[in-house]
């Protein structure tokens, strides 16, 4: 095989391996929340299917896939259908500019050279970004097409907030692409060589706090989830939804939160690195696993522990505090970057 | 000989969705139209490797079209726009004399371009050697484009100025009442207001 011939069946293999293992994780994490949030409220979650109910969420999927479709009279039909994609596919593109492994180097695989990333180019973190601001349009055109107030509400709202968010996560994002003097997830990660303590979260805790805070309102999960709020909006954006449309919108908040937790573990934390030099014989993919599983364990951790804040304490929250923050956190991580070298 | 194929399908994709953003009659349709049209010419900026513009033009549309489409629900009762007939009639014959001219002037400076001339020295090969394409896209920006820049910055600065001043005049005339609904982005003077 020629090499052009193979780094496209390893393009192929890679493309179609890497959204199956997503969805299978998305499964995992849906049961593991659901247990945890049983543990953090003294009771069991689900017990029924598989064992210690492991397989609920494949049941769940079939149930969700049964149900009737509906689809309101008076809404907008084709954005009402529409929507759900749009929500559902940006999330799964960041995945093709996420390093899973070393990238670059001598053939080791076969004879041939395997990148350990889909697509590696020099704007990786901004097309994250530019993922997230797609993904804002399938929550805002699910909440007007449903011709519904609460709706309606709750789509304005969520995208109010992500809109207020995204700014933070981009302005905390760019001090480490200051630090990495790049803008490619695979060169930052090769700007944090070495044990944990060289790795970027030392240096840019300040950004790496505000990110992760920023990330929890982009996913709208609590205690930024109010573009669902219950009490006030029935279920906000998703209140017309029913079926696998719905289910549709579970499955991308799942994806995202992967998605970002692996885009956080690469800023910050090493992406595939080990925490010690010595224990990079256990393969990159597995450490990246092990640092989303933390980080999605602490999402959920926040998600069952703290109050849902309120629309204005959130919006000052964003534009008063996380805002300037990042500003300064950036303007110091320039100021230090071109002093030190 | 791929790339010829994709962007021919991309560009074609790209006007027809500019043809359906004017034709809508549905407000929102015609907006999610201009959004298609974008995320199309960003896939041809792929296509040439400008990586970062592309990534920046998906970031800046799609973010700038969010704002107006929120403006079109919270500013523009929908249903009576759409039954509304034409009322500006005259604007009618100004809107076709300046297409007229934008697209002469379209003509006029693509009629002049060869492809050699629109690289400018920037082959793939270079830009590699040069540290990447942010990179030199950068350079470039800030080096010899920094006079339309500064420009642009301080017309966005004008824009931003021209906002405010529009909510603070809403204030003072509602009184004591909130400026922001419920589900609206607050304008952080908003907020200030109410905290």
């Amino acid at each position: 095989m020629s090499d052009p011939v193979a780094q496209l069946v390893f393009l192929i293999v890679k493309a179609v391996a890497m959204p199956l293992i997503i969805i299978t994780m998305v499964a995992f994490a849906i049961y593991f929340e659901r247990k945890f949030a049983g543990f953090f409220q003294a009771r069991v979650g689900p017990t029924y299917l598989g064992p210690w109910g492991s397989l609920q969420s494949f049941g769940d999927v079939l149930k969700l896939i049964s149900k009737e479709d509906v689809i309101p009279l008076r809404s907008d039909k084709s954005v009402f259908k529409l929507a759900p994609y749009i929500a559902f596919v940006p999330a799964f593109l960041v995945m093709a500019v996420l390093p899973f492994g070393p990238v670059g180097g001598e053939p080791n695989l076969f004879g041939h050279r395997f990148d350990y990333v889909i697509a590696n180019f020099d704007a990786g973190v901004v097309l994250f970004l530019a993922m997230g601001a797609i993904a804002v349009y399938g929550v805002v055109l699910a909440g007007w097409s449903s011709n519904s107030n609460y709706s309606l509400l709750g789509g304005l709202r969520a995208g109010a907030q992500m809109i207020s968010y995204e700014l933070a996560m981009g302005f905390s994002a760019a001090g480490v692409m200051v630090m990495a003097g790049s803008m490619s997830l695979v060169e930052i990660v090769d700007g944090q060589k070495g044990a944990f303590w060289e790795w970027y979260w030392i240096p840019q805790i300040v950004g790496a706090i505000i990110f992760f805070i920023a990330s929890i309102a982009e996913l709208n999960r609590t205690p930024f989830d109010m573009a669902e709020a219950e009490q006030e909006l029935v279920a906000g954006y998703l209140t017309e939804y029913s079926g696998m449309r719905w289910g549709m919108f579970y499955l991308a908040e799942y994806v995202n939160m992967i998605v970002v937790s692996g885009i956080i573990s690469t800023l910050y934390f090493g992406g595939w690195r080990a925490p010690f030099e010595s224990w990079n014989v256990i393969p990159g993919p597995i450490w990246l696993f092990l640092k989303i599983c933390v980080l999605i364990f602490i999402y959920m951790w926040i998600r069952w522990t703290i109050f849902r804040y309120r629309y204005n304490q959130l919006m000052s929250v964003g534009w008063k505090v996380l805002l300037p923050l990042s500003l300064a956190n950036l303007a110091v991580t320039a100021v230090v970057v071109s002093v030190v070298g | 000989m791929t790339e010829k194929v994709l962007f021919v399908i991309f560009a074609v994709l790209a006007v027809a969705g500019g043809i359906a953003a004017v034709t809508r009659r549905n407000v929102v349709h015609g907006l999610l139209f201009l959004v298609f049209t974008f995320l199309n010419v960003a896939a041809i900026f792929f296509l040439t490797q400008a990586y970062f513009l592309a990534v920046v033009q998906i970031v800046v549309y799609a973010g700038a079209i969010m704002v107006l489409f929120v403006f079109v629900i919270m500013l523009l009762n929908l249903r009576t726009f759409e039954q509304e007939e034409q009322t500006h009639r005259r604007q009618r014959w100004l809107a076709l004399a300046l297409s007229v001219l934008v697209l002469a002037e379209f003509v006029i400076v693509l009629a002049g371009v060869t492809f050699t001339s629109a690289r400018g020295g920037f082959t793939p090969e270079a830009i590699a050697e040069a540290g990447g394409g942010t990179k030199v896209f950068g350079e470039a920006l800030f080096n010899n484009m920094l006079l339309p820049f500064e420009v642009a910055s301080v017309v966005l600065l004008a824009a931003m100025v021209g906002a405010i001043i529009l909510v603070k005049r809403e204030k003072t005339a509602g009184g004591a009442t909130r400026s922001w609904e419920p589900g609206e982005e607050p304008t952080p003077e908003a907020v200030e207001e109410e905290v």
